[in-house]
């Protein structure tokens, strides 16, 4: 039966990845409370007592692959049609660390507020047929030293 | 005034059920819907196809063998005077049968160790010098024969395509043209397990057919446990852990007995190959 492979990729996947997106979100936590101390802001500007202070971009970026527990629960959703919730969780992950690199960047070039964060996110595979996705997100903003 | 970036609320972006439950509840639902969807197309499948005319088998298989293409698939042709002896055979079988006078019966013997025999469009049937150098006598040849001459009769090799092309073109449909694809492979499983239950259906069909040809040419139904002797005991795989006899030849073994319990026969003996074939046919290698 050619469902067998297929089965036991599923099996895999599930396994693995449920444990690797446990742990991951754990130190996402971790992090989270640790740089709560950078402030981001979504504002183009700062306010304007702040306009002297100097800048800098500071950036995170993060590729988190899908596992082929997601890949097939995906499939089977975009058939019948509704949230496919197994992507939720990798896209959450993915924004969280991308924020959290580009926060532990500012941190390092000493910048304790991010001004102008914006997110980018690509399909690493661009949804070729048959092919197990990577996702990638990118957060960038100016950071104020 | 004082900015600070709060924890944020975990429930907001991420989903409450868990991912697995998800999983078994969208399995599930694909496979109930697509059983049903399939049974549904088979059995309009069943109905329309019988519309076809014998003739368009015809003619599709003339253009078929025109290009070699049956050859290549099927295998070299075997010697022609066991050919010639099969044809005789199949064509007092199907005047038994009552077989249309326009669905004639082309035999093609080939050259191949496999135990096997295949009826296809347009009244042609394949049969396997492996299976001929199996049967002892004349009236398991017949049941064999019989068995793919009913085949035709019941218009079974049109309707099988007809079935799985509708399966075909209905997963397509759903999934789109790319056939590499998860929800493809997922949903052609399903289309495939229906369609060999139906298929099941066939083979008894077929086997009952058969079994009153050989009741009216024979008077008995002699051959017929011999076949499926033969047929469970190539099933014995020795790599097969599974020592159980496939259920559908159980089944097929089991009506073989009832038939011969409500038809009482004349028990005339086996009627022996004639000698030449013994000699000319390949020998058995078991």
């Amino acid at each position: 039966m050619e469902l067998i492979p297929l089965l036991v990729l599923t099996i895999i996947g599930y396994l693995s990845g449920s444990i690797i997106e446990r742990r991951h979100f754990r130190s996402i936590r971790e992090r989270e409370s640790q740089l709560i101390g950078i402030l981001t802001f979504s504002a183009k500007l700062p306010p304007a007592e702040d306009f002297d202070k100097q800048s800098v971009l500071v950036t995170g970026n993060v590729v988190i692959s899908v596992d082929y527990f997601k890949h097939i629960s995906a499939a089977l959703r975009n058939l019948i049609g509704g949230r496919v919730i197994a992507y939720e969780t990798l896209m959450d992950r993915a924004r969280r660390e991308a924020i959290l690199r580009m926060k532990t960047d500012a941190k390092e070039k000493g910048a304790s507020q991010i001004f102008n964060v914006k997110l980018e996110t690509s399909s690493i595979s661009k949804g070729g047929a048959n092919q197990i996705g990577s996702v990638e997100v990118f957060a960038y903003g100016t950071g104020l030293i | 005034m004082e900015y600070e970036n709060p924890q944020i609320d975990e429930t907001i972006n991420l989903p409450a059920e868990h991912p697995l439950k998800d999983f078994v509840i969208l399995l599930t639902g694909v496979a109930a819907f697509a059983l049903a969807t399939f049974y549904m197309l088979i059995l309009l499948a069943d109905y329309a196809t019988r519309y076809i005319p014998f003739s368009f088998e015809q003619t599709l298989m003339d253009q078929l063998e025109q290009f070699s293409a049956l050859e290549q698939v099927m295998g070299q042709p075997g010697d022609e005077e066991i050919e010639q002896y099969l044809q005789a055979l199949a064509d007092e079988l199907a005047i038994a049968q009552q077989l249309p006078g326009d669905m004639p019966i082309t035999i093609h013997y080939i050259e191949t160790p496999e135990l096997n025999a295949y009826a296809t469009l347009g009244g042609h049937i394949y049969l396997f010098s492996g299976l001929l150098a199996s049967c002892d006598d004349e009236n398991t040849l017949a049941m064999i024969l019989s068995h793919e001459i009913a085949h035709v009769h019941h218009r079974h090799p049109i309707v099988a395509l007809g079935r799985g092309f509708t399966i075909a073109v209905a997963t397509l449909s759903a999934v789109g043209a790319s056939t590499s694809d998860i929800s493809y492979k997922v949903l052609n499983y399903f289309g495939l397990a229906t369609q060999l239950s139906f298929s099941r259906q066939h083979e008894l069909e077929a086997d009952h057919t058969a079994l009153e040809t050989l009741q009216r040419h024979y008077g008995h139904v002699g051959g017929a446990d011999r076949l499926f002797e033969l047929i469970g005991n190539s099933e014995k795989n020795p790599l097969n852990t599974l020592l159980s006899t496939h259920p559908l030849t159980q089944q097929r073994r089991q009506n073989v007995v009832e038939f011969i319990d409500n038809h009482p026969g004349h028990s005339t003996p086996e009627i022996k190959l004639p000698k030449w074939i013994e000699q000319k046919r390949p020998s058995e290698n078991h």
